[in-house]
């Protein structure tokens, strides 16, 4: 009897495996999607990033879709999370490169997911494009590794301006995250400001488990900086940073880079945030383009984009791709000659020019928090 | 120049200590209040209920909700955030734990459970509520004491008291109440204990109220100190099991006393130690603790008290 049942167990359990194991059949009359790789932080902290930037996405791949693809073949992009750390984008980058077999991903949100992945794709000849990846290593993660957001070399460099000259700051306190990202501001900017004949007073970082850092504030208030330079690598440990600042009654002027002054983080946390000197890559929300795109997404997302120039990047980085493709094919090689050949493209987040390193060069903007506004600093 | 800065550096350090102490105090509450009802769970039935720290992030997003979402008034949003709390923590052992144990499922099973419960939970608040942190608005928050030395919120005194009233107030209920007696009875023996008629699903329902209503009671707190995100309860979860093995994984107000160890012990030793080292020095202490001194602070005595 219990034999019997086991040989019925065991074949159910092959068929099965087989069943699994069959390639799934595509119906014939659909023509064979161009499958590319969306390397985002879907879950955890770096959600944050990563569901905006994901949406930003979509919304240039059904624009593409919706006039009938690239030469025929509609875009599929298969997203997987890495979870805005190196680790689970190894895991990601090589499910998407031995399974799925993409030439292309798009991505990773995070600096550790686009230096995580870059040695993989980097083997595998697969070009990767993050709209949003601004630490300095990624300038030299390799051949086939781009971005459209601009390196932390550069805005470290423009808040250490800002702390030494407009702020007239001799000493500076940093707080950082011990991430990709926030460790390669914090270092440009200690570089920066030491060079502009400043001396950074205190210099703590906090884990990304983290979630109360009064004993670091205290350590920072103690040395009693002129200006505290804020680098968190994500906006609910960032929030929660300046929340406990103020707590702290810490009086110096705060600066920070692009996290903390997404336009939702500053609507729903404008309390905490208010007077915070913030830099973010130079973007016209008046240029046709970008305000197109933006009524885009405020109609489907029904909220502001909170990252304009990292979502606008990733809009324009479907379409940068979906135009190699277009021109070349599917071959990553030759999108990444294109790549490297972008000139004065015109797209959603302003004029696109990659340079020989596979950066792009952009300017940047100082902004404020006043009254709970998002405002040029002045 | 420079030697003047760092000089004048060591001579107020002296007065930091008082707000190192504050600072230790406060995150000490705050696992302290994580770690209560985890080790009541344990204490009683053997398993760590990770699922625990599921009912924190839903009870700090459910008072955000009620508060500022829908505009109640603070009681209210507060009895409706822990009896909502309270039904979630007995849904979970209704639903998911109670088959499991009269499966005579293993603790191993009932661990990972918990562990998919919390990781459940974490991206259900994701999906619900959004990645973007919450910040709960509420006007007394913002009272601060300041008393030149040290600085503390009102939430952080709230917090303090409410931990110091929770040892007590465990002690009692372990020491002196039936259902006290009744839970020290099912931990010690639970055969023993059933045959001299108590029902253990009975009190296992009663361990799951109090619990959740800690549960709660932490996750708002939290909230209000700390913000709500959706991996709130993941994040604390770890600190609270720290404390309960630190204090006594088989004493329950040794949880309290272990959430303060921890929470000082952290907090003085990053002033000594590069900040980085924070979670460094609380696993430290738990593999100490685990090597030499496994019973905890107050355990050893077993009777839970």
């Amino acid at each position: 009897m219990s034999k019997k049942i086991n040989i019925v167990l065991i074949s159910l359990a092959i068929i099965i495996f087989l069943v699994g194991c069959a390639p799934v059949q595509e119906s014939k009359s659909a023509v064979e999607p161009i499958k590319i790789g969306g390397l985002f932080p879907l879950s955890g902290d770096g959600a944050a990033y990563g569901i905006p930037i994901q949406r930003a996405t979509m919304i240039a791949v059904n624009e593409i879709n919706a006039e009938g693809g690239i030469n025929g073949r509609p875009l599929n992009i298969i997203f997987e999370d890495a979870k805005c750390n190196p680790k689970d984008a190894v895991t990601a980058t090589q499910k998407l490169v031995s399974v799925d077999k993409v030439k292309v991903i798009l991505g990773g949100v995070c600096s550790g997911e686009t230096l995580g992945a870059a040695p993989i794709t980097e083997e595998n000849k697969i070009v990767v494009i993050s709209p949003s990846s601004t630490s300095p290593d990624i300038t030299n993660a390799g051949d086939f590794v781009f971005r459209t957001a601009a390196s932390d070399a550069f805005a470290g460099k423009v808040a250490a301006e800002v702390a030494a000259n407009n702020l007239n700051a001799k000493t500076a306190g940093i707080i950082s995250e011990t991430t990709d990202y926030a460790q390669g501001l914090r270092k440009v900017f200690k570089e920066e400001f030491e060079k502009a004949g400043g001396k950074v007073v205190a210099n703590e970082v906090f884990n990304p488990d983290d979630t109360d850092f009064r004993t670091q504030i205290l350590k920072v208030k103690n040395a009693e900086p002129d200006v505290i330079y804020l680098a968190p690598q994500t906006v609910p440990k960032g929030v929660l940073l300046s929340k406990q600042i103020k707590e702290a009654g810490v009086e110096q002027q705060l600066i920070t880079a692009e996290v903390l002054i997404g336009r939702n983080v500053v609507a729903e946390n404008a309390p905490d945030l208010e007077g915070m000197i913030g830099i973010e890559a130079e973007f016209d929300d008046k240029a046709p383009k970008s305000a197109a795109f933006l009524a885009k997404y405020l109609a489907e997302a029904g909220e502001e984009a909170p990252f304009p120039p990292f979502m606008t990047a990733a809009y324009d980085n479907v379409n940068l791709i979906a135009d190699a493709i277009r021109q070349h094919g599917y071959d990553s090689e030759k999108i990444r000659d294109y790549l490297y050949n972008v000139k004065d493209y015109e797209g959603a987040l302003g004029k696109i020019t990659i340079d020989a390193n596979g950066d792009p060069i952009l300017e940047f903007s100082v902004k404020q928090v006043k009254d709970g506004e998002v405002v040029e600093y002045s | 120049m420079v030697f003047d800065k760092y000089e004048s550096q060591r001579l107020r350090m002296g007065s930091i200590l008082p707000q190192l102490i504050v600072n230790g105090l406060i995150a000490g509450s705050i696992y302290a209040l994580v770690a209560s009802g985890f080790s009541l769970v344990y204490y009683v039935i053997k398993f760590l209920h990770f699922a625990h720290g599921a009912v924190l992030t839903i009870s700090a997003y459910l008072f955000f909700v009620f508060l500022n979402v829908l505009g109640m008034n603070f009681v209210l949003a507060l009895l409706l955030a822990i009896i909502l709390a309270i039904a979630l923590g007995l849904l979970i052992n209704f639903v998911v734990y109670k088959p499991l144990r009269k499966r005579k499922s293993s603790n191993v099973v009932l661990l990972i459970i918990s562990l998919t419960l919390l990781s459940f939970f974490t991206s259900f608040a994701l999906a619900v509520f959004g990645s973007s942190t919450k910040t709960i608005l509420l006007a007394q928050q913002n009272i601060i004491f300041d008393f030149g030395a040290i600085r503390f919120t009102i939430i952080q005194l709230a917090a303090f008291l409410l931990a110091i009233f929770l040892f007590f107030a465990l002690w009692f209920i372990m020491k002196k109440t039936k259902l006290g007696k009744s839970m020290r009875a099912l931990a010690d023996n639970k055969d023993v204990a059933q045959v001299v008629g108590i029902n253990p699903e009975k009190v296992y329902t009663y361990t799951f109220i109090i619990a959740s209503f800690l549960a709660a009671i932490a996750g708002i707190i939290i909230g209000l100190d700390q913000n709500v995100f959706p991996r709130l309860g993941f994040n604390f979860i770890v600190k609270g099991f720290i404390s309960s093995v630190v204090g006594g994984i088989s004493s329950v107000p040794g949880a309290i006393v272990g959430g303060f160890f921890i929470g000082l012990a952290e907090n003085l030793g990053i002033w000594v130690l590069p900040s980085g080292f924070k979670s460094v020095i609380s696993f430290t202490i738990l593999f100490i603790f685990l090597l030499f001194r496994p019973q905890g602070i107050l355990g050893g005595k077993k009777d839970g008290i």
